[in-house]
């Protein structure tokens, strides 16, 4: 194949997956980009004004944050270990604990959701951003253990042993020697939780019982909006969360690189 | 500690939470879908199963998850071999993973912006002088919901696929082509037992959660037939939770579905595996 | 019979070999030996049609195949691991190119003529066990029977012993040796190791640097070095200006080249020096009965009488 049709291919690839998030940026500053004109004739911030100066809006942005952030913290905690003990043991009933962690990949989280309902309001959870949180685990977890796991599976032993046998403790070897190699799985764990916890709306909606606004609440009815320059640019800011939740997460990592080389 | 012992007491915060939550979420809404006072213990069922809109709705589900799933394996290992064959250095093809980055209903409002009668697409092809731009979006075939899945879904099969045509040894092939093997024997040879096990999963995965989504079809489906989700939540709020019996009859439904097709799958790539993985037909 | 004329192989400005002819007649096996990194390995890819040559043509009995499909060659490659389908049994590598292959047969014909060449390697116990659950040995032997079974014109072998250990793979190389005899396979093997490639060939080609430097049986090649590169790869001896056997070298005469004992060997009941002549940058091993120490400074003398091997 020679560089033309390399080009080429890679052009379209761009075109399909990355160009219509430009489209839809382009769509959000346009100014009365009506049927069936090809290209807008005027530029406006007017649908960006509107989405800023909304306060709800800003609220549940931050609900947003806040929520999603607790579910990557939580997932951490919890698939961590799990990740590590299916990773670097055999344990007795491995396929159990596997089957087990995949559940909700292999039944409808809807099912659940709705099964739950009732018993999240006798514990007090529903109608709050705690029960919200616990629901938006379901459909993360399974993921975080297994990014993790490949994490874990491609991490050489020899050099936490290497850390053991110069005395290091178990605990440090694990914080100072073995996450800072973690570090690219947990970007792409952290990132990708934070992604679904984002683009959940029905759990939310039956969890949160219309108390906890998160985005996508107050996204849903906007969606048939005639107002296309708001529309285009609330859409926008879903694809902008994640990038700024990397930027965040990138420096909580770097950070955490910078402190376990002091240990 | 036995490192059994040790193994099961790190997974346990994640085994209890699948119990706590999970299990039982799953067990109350078997609980809800029975209770009914005096009118027999399945009566949900024998009302849901007898309903035309419960079938119709079944048909657009299944139909709309599985061709999505299909079409986005396939297409997601013809990108894959494509990709390792051309662009095994170049970092850039991450570029196929970016719409991972972006939520469902977003992905759908990219759909509404381009193939809608009002989006990109028409207007371009009005102003080429053509009528009559199809109907993709809030269309009964379901398009408009299929090619959103197809976006978001095979950045997601290339992720899951890419390792294995990575760690393929691609000797083998050669070997065959020695042995004077065609292209379509050497895909069904070389990388098909490799491939086709994490591909059966994949489309597993897609399809289960086809079935069970909402954001997609609420947004971009028609009210009559809708997908399952769409049916069940409706049901769910309708006043006085007087359906919710029915609508959760039918999530345990479709979760006995989705558990049994995964079962079922799950157990023919580990037997059709085992076998040449371990060997053992003699010691 | 095989023939190579004026092979050339570039990969961008780098020539990998260039200039490279000779041939093979039927039921012959030829023998390119040389360091790694002299081309033989590519060049052996060349002639299988998993790479294409740059320059040059392969004819095989008089047809000219340069521009053929690797698949569509009655040519088979072995490899350095026996690369067997893991996915399927012993007998059903065996059968693979007569089911997918090639030479297309019946389910019947294919299971009879797999189950004889089965046979032929000594292995019909194994017919339904999985790769594996062989050792590799086992899975080199198996290799070669689903190469053979497809009556190839030529089979070409890049090192297929290499990645065994050395009692297996001196045992297997008597056993390939006889079987390609028998068989009366045409065959193109590639090694870097003298011993194998004079034990194996009934012709012999030294390539170095990308060029050959000398064919001919394998009795003249190894006696008769024509240059310093044939030499250094195959020659037990020195060369200054003409070759000189080890065999004709004396250790511990007054005058000759100026040598350094490195250490001893012992070889088949004998003590032989391995020693460095630094006037001509080469080593040589040379037989002696005497200590020596290492380090120390030495004189070789050349025997004219013990020419031509005899001791």
């Amino acid at each position: 194949m020679n560089k033309f049709w390399k080009v080429l291919l890679a052009s379209l690839l761009i075109l399909v997956f990355v160009a219509p998030v430009l489209f839809l940026f382009i769509r959000s500053v346009s100014f009365g980009w009506r049927f069936p004109d090809v290209l807008p004739d005027a530029f406006s911030l007017r649908g960006w004004q509107a989405v800023w100066s909304d306060p709800q809006l800003i609220r549940a942005l931050w609900t947003t944050i806040g929520i999603g952030t607790a579910v990557v913290v939580l997932n951490y905690l919890l698939a961590l270990p799990a990740a590590y003990a299916l990773s670097h043991h055999e344990p007795r009933g491995k396929a159990v604990i596997e089957t087990v962690i995949m559940l909700p990949i292999f039944v409808p989280v809807l099912a659940v959701a709705m099964g739950l309902h009732l018993f999240m309001i006798r514990i007090g959870a529903a109608d709050s951003w705690i029960g919200v949180v616990l629901i938006h685990m379901l459909p993360t977890l399974p993921y975080a253990v297994r990014i993790l796991k490949s994490g874990f599976d491609r991490l050489q032993t020899d050099w936490m042993w290497q850390g053991r046998t110069l005395g290091m403790g178990p605990v440090r070897t694990f914080f100072g020697l073995m996450l800072p190699m973690m570090l690219p799985s947990l970007r792409s764990c952290g990132i990708l939780v934070f992604v679904i916890s984002l683009s959940q709306y029905v759990l939310t909606a039956i969890i949160g019982g219309g108390r906890v606004t998160t985005l996508p609440i107050l996204y849903f009815p906007f969606f048939s909006s005639a107002d296309e320059a708001v529309t285009a640019s609330f859409t926008m800011l879903f694809a902008l969360l994640p990038i700024v939740f990397l930027v965040l997460l990138e420096t909580a990592l770097y950070t955490y690189h910078k402190w376990s080389r002091t240990v | 500690m036995s490192s059994s012992v040790k193994s099961w007491l790190l997974a346990l915060p994640v085994l209890l939470f699948m119990a706590v939550f999970a299990a039982q979420g799953l067990y109350r809404a078997w609980l809800e879908s029975v209770q009914v006072d005096g009118a027999g213990l399945f009566s949900a069922y024998t009302e849901l199963l007898t309903g035309r809109t419960f079938w119709a709705s079944f048909g657009i589900s299944v139909y709309v998850s599985f061709i999505s799933a299909v079409l986005s394996v396939v297409i997601g290992l013809w990108l894959v071999r494509l990709l390792h064959r051309y662009f095994l250095r170049d970092d850039w093809k991450l570029a196929v993973w970016f719409p991972m980055l972006i939520p469902h209903f977003a992905a759908a409002y990219l759909t509404v912006l381009f193939f809608s009668p009002g989006g990109w697409f028409a207007s371009v092809s009005a102003s080429a002088g053509l009528d009559g731009f199809p109907i993709l979006v809030n269309d009964p075939l379901y398009i408009g919901v299929i090619l959103t899945y197809l976006w978001k879904e095979i950045p997601f099969v290339v992720l899951m696929l890419l390792p294995v045509y990575q760690e393929l040894d691609w000797r083998m092939e050669e070997a065959a082509r020695s042995l004077g093997a065609g292209a379509w024997t050497r895909f069904k040879t070389v990388e098909l037992p490799w491939s086709g096990p994490v591909l059966l999963e994949v489309w597993l995965i897609l399809f289960v959660f086809m079935l069970g989504a909402y954001e997609i079809p609420v947004l971009l489906g028609v009210t009559y037939p809708s997908m399952l989700p769409v049916l069940a939540f409706e049901w769910f709020y309708q006043a006085g939770w007087s359906q919710r019996p029915l609508a959760q009859a039918m999530m345990v439904v479709l979760t006995a579905i989705s558990a049994f097709t995964a079962f079922l799958l799950l157990y023919i790539i580990q037997r059709s595996r085992r076998r040449w993985l371990r060997g053992g037909m003699r010691a | 019979m095989l023939e190579i004329k004026k092979a050339e192989k570039q990969f961008g400005e780098r020539t990998v070999f260039s200039g490279v002819s000779f041939s093979a007649e039927a039921g012959e096996t030829a023998c390119i030996v040389g360091p790694s990194g002299c081309g033989k390995t590519t060049l052996l890819r060349a002639v299988a049609g998993l790479v294409p040559l740059s320059d040059g043509t392969v004819l095989l009995d008089g047809e000219d195949i340069t521009s053929w499909k690797a698949e569509q060659r009655p040519v088979v490659l072995l490899f350095q691991e026996a690369l067997l389908f893991p996915q399927l049994t012993v007998l059903e590598n065996i059968a693979y190119g007569l089911k997918y292959g090639r030479r297309k047969l019946g389910r019947r014909a294919r299971l009879a003529e797999s189950r004889a060449m089965l046979q032929k390697i000594e292995m019909e116990q194994w017919e339904n066990a999985y790769p594996v659950e062989l050792s590799g040995g086992q899975k080199q032997r198996v290799a070669l029977a689903r190469a053979l079974v497809l009556k190839p014109k030529l089979l070409l072998l890049d090192e297929p012993f290499s990645s065994l250990d050395a009692s297996l793979r001196q045992s297997l190389r008597t056993w390939v040796r006889s079987f390609l005899r028998e068989e009366e396979v045409t065959s193109l093997f590639v090694t870097h190791d003298k011993e194998e490639a004079v034990m194996m060939s009934d012709r012999l080609i030294v390539m170095k640097d990308g060029a050959v430097q000398q064919q001919g049986t394998p009795e003249t090649v190894y006696h008769q070095p024509e240059n310093r590169a044939a030499a250094d790869v195959i020659g037990d001896g020195l060369y200054d200006e003409r070759f000189i056997p080890a065999s004709s070298l004396t250790i511990g005469a007054a005058d000759g080249y100026s040598g350094i004992i490195e250490h001893p060997q012992f070889m088949h009941g004998y003590r032989f020096y391995r020693v460095n002549v630094p006037s001509l940058k080469q080593t040589v091993v040379v037989l002696s009965d005497t200590l020596y120490e290492e380090g120390e400074a030495v004189k070789l003398s050349v025997t004219e009488e013990k020419e031509n091997g005899a001791l």
